[in-house]
């Protein structure tokens, strides 16, 4: 239960004050005769409350409050920070030892550089995911950036501390938010497509040591709008050591812009060569994305190279044969089929 | 067959991505904003399926991004400074467009261009002024939710957005698909 004189603090924090305006103007809005820019926002000028006190409150709060009470904070503070004293957010950034605090904070941080369109601000986030020396610190810093625009940031940044970099933190809790930060980035802020996205998921995937991490970048990421040397990246991957990373791959393909068909080939000529069933199931996948409807003469003539996934094929065949329009459908369709297959085989006695 | 089944429901979590709820905000910092059209324009008229926002002034106001979290607003323009309705791209003048999944898009129409103007990623930024380019009658931001094209109106009748509800930036006005 919140305190009503804490429950004030940080409702006050929290809301719109008045007084200085033409820090939140865009210049030419700012060159604006005076009567006509004093105008402009000036419901959303800076407001004066005191950072130690909510910072006070979400601690006890994230420390033992429910996950929706800390759901609440986080989104308190991070409107909070749109108007709180800039100095007193990057000071608290940069000193803060709790991680659970420390991604709260950093996610306002992040909020606050994209409202203010001011990357800058995330330098002393960045700094505490590079080097902190604390495992946990630095996978709540690398948190904190999730679905925030922090590829493009950390490319106007100069590119100091980028995701190729991170993803190759001693410490899986930071590799795994790596991927998670550019899986929900590329979901939530571009709605699946977007070019620097692609490049910058290829480049993790490429860099990462950790093969699970790898893995997931790829399969999660679509490679739509990959220029060819990504496209030439992820299929070198389909020679990768490791199954999973090869798997990955494999999915990525799917995505791919089809081209002049290289990468169908390259896809079949993995499927004759490779022996594990995971692989050769997401080309599977990959070649009935890849071509949809025209893909069925390419996976007829793959019946019997492994005859353990010739069910497998025989599914995709049997969807592809519907000649749905969109990808999503075909596959919705494809994994109802394999989900009554999978019951049908399950014996009714040990 | 059990083996093939069971890695391929294994791979159920690469499934195409599925659309998400948004959270749109009134797009101008003024406590006078208010919602002007709907359903219906001028909420009596032919059909509309959007919102029409005003504060009932012409390029002197920011038009923000309404979206609450960092997006990617692609920005159309091409068209000159203007309080009246023009044809300017096909009647949106200036615009912005939001990409989601499986068609799914959310656009803010009718900006005046300026210095703020331009693709980019941001949360409830500056996006231009609140304008009249393109077919409008009158300075205001129309914000439609879309999928393949056809406006959804359920995005602010869900929260109960109507004609003369507020349209200021700290007042959620709709929770669009993206």
């Amino acid at each position: 239960m919140l305190r009503p004189a804490l429950l004030a603090t940080l409702l006050l924090a929290a809301a719109p004050a008045r007084g200085d305006v033409a820090a939140d103007l865009p210049p030419d809005v700012a060159d604006l005769p005076p009567d006509v820019a004093d105008l402009d926002d000036r419901a959303a000028a800076p407001a004066l409350c005191a950072l130690p006190a909510m910072l006070d409150a979400a601690r006890a709060g994230l420390a033992d409050g429910s996950d929706a009470y800390r759901r609440y904070l986080a989104a308190l503070l991070q409107e909070a920070a749109l108007t709180l004293p800039e100095a007193d957010l990057l000071d608290a950034v940069a000193s803060e030892r709790d991680p659970a605090l420390l991604e709260v904070l950093g996610r306002a941080l992040a909020t606050r550089a994209s409202h203010a369109e001011d990357p800058g601000l995330l330098q002393p986030l960045l700094d505490r995911a590079a080097l902190d020396g604390d495992p946990a610190l630095r996978a709540a810093a690398v948190r904190a950036l999730r679905a925030t625009g922090s590829v493009e940031a950390m490319a106007a940044l100069g590119g100091g501390v980028d995701y190729a970099l991170l993803v190759q933190d001693p410490v899986p809790e930071v590799r795994a938010a790596v991927a998670d930060n550019l899986i929900a980035e590329n979901r939530d802020v571009y709605g699946g497509r977007d070019a620097r996205l692609t490049a910058a998921a290829v480049e993790v995937a490429t860099a990462a040591t950790d093969g699970q991490v790898a893995a997931r970048v790829l399969a999660e990421i679509p490679l739509d709008t990959a220029t060819p040397d990504a496209v030439a990246a992820v299929t070198a991957a389909l020679a990768a050591d490791d199954p999973a990373r090869r798997a990955g791959a494999a999915l990525a393909l799917g995505s791919a812009p089809p081209g002049d068909g290289a990468t169908a080939r390259a896809l079949v000529a993995r499927y004759h060569r490779d022996d594990d069933a995971t692989v050769r199931a997401a080309i599977l996948r990959a070649l009935a994305r890849l071509g949809q409807a025209s893909a069925i003469p390419t996976l007829r003539a793959l019946r019997g190279v492994a005859p353990a996934l010739d069910p497998e094929l025989d599914l995709w065949l049997d969807v592809l044969g519907l000649e749905l329009q969109e990808w999503h459908l075909i596959l919705r369709e494809k994994l109802r089929r394999a989900a009554r297959a999978a019951q049908h085989d399950t014996p009714d006695t040990p | 067959m059990k083996l093939a089944s069971l890695i391929l429901i294994a791979l159920v979590a690469f499934a195409s991505p599925a659309a998400i709820a948004a959270t749109a905000r009134g797009p101008i910092c003024d406590t006078r904003a208010r919602v002007g059209s709907t359903t219906y324009y001028s909420c009596s008229g032919s059909y509309h399926g959007a919102l029409d926002m005003s504060n009932g002034t012409c390029n002197s106001w920011n038009h923000r991004g309404m979206l609450v979290g960092s997006r990617y607003y692609r920005y159309y323009g091409g068209c000159g400074q203007s309080c009246s309705a023009t044809s300017c791209n096909g009647g949106a003048g200036n615009y912005v467009v939001v990409s989601g999944s499986n068609g799914w898009q959310f656009r803010q129409l009718h900006i005046g261009a300026n210095g703020s103007s331009g693709s980019k990623t941001c949360d409830r930024c500056a996006l231009g002024l609140v304008s009249s380019t393109g077919q409008s009658y009158g300075a205001h931001v129309h914000a439609d939710n879309r999928r393949y094209g056809t406006r959804m109106t359920a995005w602010y009748t869900s929260v109960g957005t109507t004609c003369g509800r507020s349209a200021y930036c700290g007042n959620v006005v709709g929770n669009p698909t993206l």
